[in-house]
């Protein structure tokens, strides 16, 4: 891209070999009659070379021999002499490989009544190779001037997008910075009372110590699995697996998990499941992370009443997880499950956690070839859906029509 | 015998002020805890300590802000705030000038704590 720029962009570097117009040259010999003739009935030509053996000796230019030849008796003192004699025997003569604004500035430094004359271009052995016109130069600068300009306007988009990313990419550094940090020196202190109580044998506490301990340190990796498994995601290195499981032995798994992280809410987690007996196959891994990272936010963000764990299984898998928590604001559900966007400012938030679930579970969903939609009215509740194409073992793809 | 200095820790996370109370408590000062920034000014109008410990990154109003508005409480002028947080020390000493905090104590560093606060407060162990 910014290679792409400069190169553009510097007008020195771009050689003018692409612009010469080698259609056609006449000898210096050639009477001046027989020019004009072709200036009169050639009106786009301009110009034309004098050239001998290859070598350029001069420029006959259009307005200038007819000019000559219109002032008083100019025909009959010139018509039949060669087009030497008026013709301009000392053109600018540049290199082929000369850059476009160093050769308009040659062409800009000629007598004013120059200025327009066509240049003669000559290779490495000084050998005429075509004629270069100074309005087809200048509209060239111009465009790319203007090419330029824009190019230059998109690259500073793109730099203020860059910038932004990079906004957002520090302020989540920040963010999971505190979020690894908070559970750990909370671990840090537990243990520094520990030290101190049982130094001094008062053992009454240390319960709710180890309790705190299992607690956070399950927080803490929970965050730090999070993190390892969206950059893995983001890399592209997460693959999916295939097994057969039981639809209600993973359900139960989850139900398992969330009520350890309950604790003492008054809160009930309802299974809903018409067939829990159901073999599936697909990556159970990843299933059981979606439903679990789902099942969690609900038992995080619900203080009181009840989270419901639906599932149905058959050619699709279809996955709910309905609470009466705090919901989500109209306002932030866009956002929701876009990395970095769904990030609050680290010092307003209002709850726990890396702030990386949803995304994480988004990209899992995605990667199985599922999808998710959310459905929230803050203050009251939410509710997720997942549907991930799935496949029962007992009825093989084969008996499918 | 004087009264023992008073310290209020100022937090939403409850494992904070569980260790926050146990090690500062051990450095024989007393112990209040408020888990909200909301009605905490009132908690330190009541409670005049001598030392707020105020966590940064707290619910719907952050403990720097929250500083910035106790700052601008005319009775307060004597007590002293310290931000008390994980984040990175770089963003505290920021906030620390921009809120006009007396300072800050980093969440992990219990020895650093403890000097803190026996110099700020006094040592009594």
């Amino acid at each position: 891209m910014l290679k792409l720029i400069t190169e553009c962009h510097n007008l020195d570097n771009l050689p003018v070999r692409d612009l010469i117009d080698s259609s056609g040259s006449v000898s210096p010999e050639t009477p001046i009659s027989v020019l004009a003739e072709r200036f009169f009935t050639e009106p786009e030509l301009d110009a034309l070379p004098l050239v001998r053996d290859g070598f350029p000796y001069g420029l006959a230019v259009r307005n200038k021999i007819l000019t000559t030849l219109g002032t008083r008796f100019g025909f009959a003192l010139y018509a039949r002499k060669p087009i030497s004699a008026i013709a301009d025997m000392n053109p600018l003569l540049v290199h082929h490989d000369e850059s476009l604004n160093g050769v308009l500035a040659q062409a800009m430094a000629r007598d004013f009544r120059d200025i327009y004359d066509e240049i003669l271009v000559v290779d490495e052995a000084d050998k005429y190779v075509g004629l270069l016109s100074v309005k087809r130069l200048v509209i060239e600068q111009g465009n790319h001037l203007a090419q330029s300009i824009a190019q230059r306007r998109m690259a500073l988009e793109r730099a203020a997008e860059m910038q932004k990313m990079n906004d957002a990419k520090s302020s989540f550094m920040a963010h999971i910075t505190h979020e690894l940090r908070s559970p750990l020196h909370a671990i840090v202190g537990v243990i520094e009372l520990v030290k101190m109580n049982f130094s001094q044998q008062k053992l009454d506490e240390f319960p709710k110590y180890i309790n705190l301990l299992s607690t956070s340190s399950a927080n803490l990796l929970a965050i730090i699995n999070n993190i390892l498994d969206l950059s893995k995601i983001e890399v592209g290195r997460m693959d999916v697996y295939s097994e057969d499981f039981v639809l209600g032995d993973l359900l139960q798994e989850v139900l398992e998990t969330c009520q350890v992280l309950l604790g003492d809410k008054p809160l009930t987690i309802e299974l809903d499941c018409a067939q829990p007996q159901i073999l599936l196959s697909g990556d159970r891994g990843k299933v059981r992370q979606i439903l679990l990272n789902l099942a969690s936010n609900a038992v995080k963000y619900t203080d009181r009443g009840i989270i419901t764990i639906a599932a149905e299984g058959g050619s699709q898998l279809k996955l709910s997880v309905k609470d009466t928590g705090i919901g989500i604001r109209t306002e932030d559900l866009a956002n929701l499950f876009v990395a970095f966007n769904q990030l609050e400012d680290a010092k307003t938030r209002r709850y726990n956690g890396s702030g990386l679930g949803l995304t994480i579970t988004a990209q899992l969903v995605q990667l199985l070839g599922g999808n998710i939609s959310v459905d929230s009215t803050f203050g009251i509740g939410s509710r997720f859906d997942v549907q991930l194409p799935c496949r029962q073992p007992s009825q093989p793809e084969e008996n499918f029509p | 015998m004087t009264q023992p200095k008073t310290v209020l820790v100022i937090d939403d996370d409850e494992r904070h002020l569980l260790t926050a109370r146990g090690l500062i408590e051990a450095l024989g000062f007393r112990v209040e805890t408020h888990n909200s920034p909301f009605r905490s000014t009132e908690k330190i109008l009541d409670l005049k300590p001598d030392l707020v410990l105020l966590d940064v990154n707290m619910p719907a109003l952050a403990g720097d802000r929250l500083c910035e508005l106790l700052r601008s409480e005319p009775v307060l002028e004597n007590t002293q705030i310290y931000l008390y947080s994980s984040n990175d020390e770089d963003i505290l000493r920021q906030s620390v000038r921009r809120y006009q905090a007396d300072g800050y104590i980093c969440k992990g560093d219990i020895r650093g704590m403890r000097l803190k606060l026996q110099s700020l407060l006094g040592g009594s162990t």
